[in-house]
């Protein structure tokens, strides 16, 4: 027979528990660990620099055709901390160093070339340590997802801020899906 | 009766409390193992602000694994085991309000339900993972329902409780 009032204060009784438990979990990581609980936002977000000048698509063939530089699509406006698809196409040129922070099957079907596979989870990893030591500090670093309003980039961006690399990270604005429909350079498969 | 009670707790009630716990608790621990994946998810809903209610993300972040996990381990026991089975359908509710919001609003989430392991779904945010849910929803409402069954914690306590009320009648038969 289904006893209503003791479900109810026995479940009050399991959340209760939980709830001691949960705070003592964030003590220990807090106290012991010397770990913020949680980070959900990035402690030093780099600002975004000032606009670089278009490229002229005259001397550059794998951009399109840029007649009036305001219509450039890749200058699309993109929200306040992060970089234009134009000014991610430049640090590519000048060989800043490319995070794809999308699942691994995404990464798999296709990746900005020459991009690490860099979800957040993988940071702190053996795997993924590696891969980052392999940037120099100080050295630019340029995190993208899938595009629209996905924050995969910024969870990665705030995991390598923690795990102490003192890379200059920009997060692309615009995703991959943008940088693909702009015929920039891409490569297929795991490395 | 007592016969049908026992052919029911040995096929139903222990297979579901096993199954359930066990899947919840393994769900718990890729959580507690990462809670800075699990708060991610769960900003990835965008239900909750990440600058207003930071607060809320990082309690949820812990707060939720803390249940799926004495709740789990309660059922696997048999011990509170309606009270148990109670807590995880209601998660298991949120957790299907929470999908199918994303995939209303076509937001690319990771959900996390089990941290990096996949059980039958990607941990891509899609219809899988509710179909999932609601799959799973069925042995929870069944054990609120019925209980643990026999060969349960609860049985233990409960027996000598009917026994010292009425000696002759069958504790099975009040369970």
């Amino acid at each position: 027979m289904l006893c209503v009032g003791s479900t109810l204060s026995r479940l009050l009784s399991i959340i209760g528990l939980a709830f001691l438990l949960a705070a003592g979990h964030a003590y220990v990581r807090v106290a012991w660990m010397d770990k913020r609980p949680i980070a959900l936002t990035r402690q030093a977000a780099t600002p975004s620099p000032a606009p670089t000048p278009a490229t002229d698509p005259a001397a550059d063939p794998a951009l399109p055709a840029d007649p009036v530089v305001s219509d450039d699509p890749l200058a699309a406006p993109v929200k306040p901390g992060s970089i234009t698809l134009r000014e991610a196409y430049d640090l590519f040129q000048q060989g800043a160093f490319f995070l794809d922070a999308r699942y691994k099957s995404d990464y798999r079907d296709g990746h900005i070339e020459g991009a690490f596979w860099m979800p957040a989870s993988r940071v702190t990893t053996p795997d993924g340590m590696a891969d980052l030591q392999i940037i120099e500090p100080g050295g630019i670093v340029v995190i993208y997802c899938t595009g629209g309003d996905c924050d995969a980039s910024e969870n990665t961006a705030i995991r390598i801020e923690n795990s102490g690399f003192s890379f200059d990270i920009r997060i692309m604005g615009k995703g991959y899906v943008d940088w693909v429909d702009a015929g920039l350079p891409i490569e297929k498969g795991m490395p | 009766m007592s016969a049908r009670r026992a052919v029911e707790s040995v096929l139903l009630q222990l297979p579901f409390r096993l199954v359930l716990g066990g899947l919840f608790c393994v769900a718990a621990w890729a959580k507690l193992h990462d809670p800075q994946s699990f708060a991610e998810a769960i900003k990835g809903f965008r239900v909750l602000s990440e600058h207003d209610h930071a607060f809320l993300i990082t309690a949820a972040a812990f707060m939720i694994p803390w249940v799926e996990m004495v709740a789990g381990v309660a059922l696997i026991l048999g011990l509170w085991t309606r009270a148990a089975a109670l807590a995880l359908g209601l998660a298991l509710i949120g957790f299907v309000v929470g999908l199918v919001s994303v995939i209303a609003r076509g937001i690319d989430g990771d959900c996390s339900c089990f941290g990096d392991m996949k059980l039958i779904c990607d941990s891509k945010v899609g219809w899988c993972q509710v179909i999932r849910n609601l799959v799973l929803l069925l042995p929870a409402g069944y054990l609120v329902i019925r209980g643990g069954g026999l060969v349960a914690i609860d049985a233990l306590l409960e027996r000598p409780a009917r026994s010292e009320a009425d000696p002759l009648d069958d504790p099975a038969d009040r369970a």
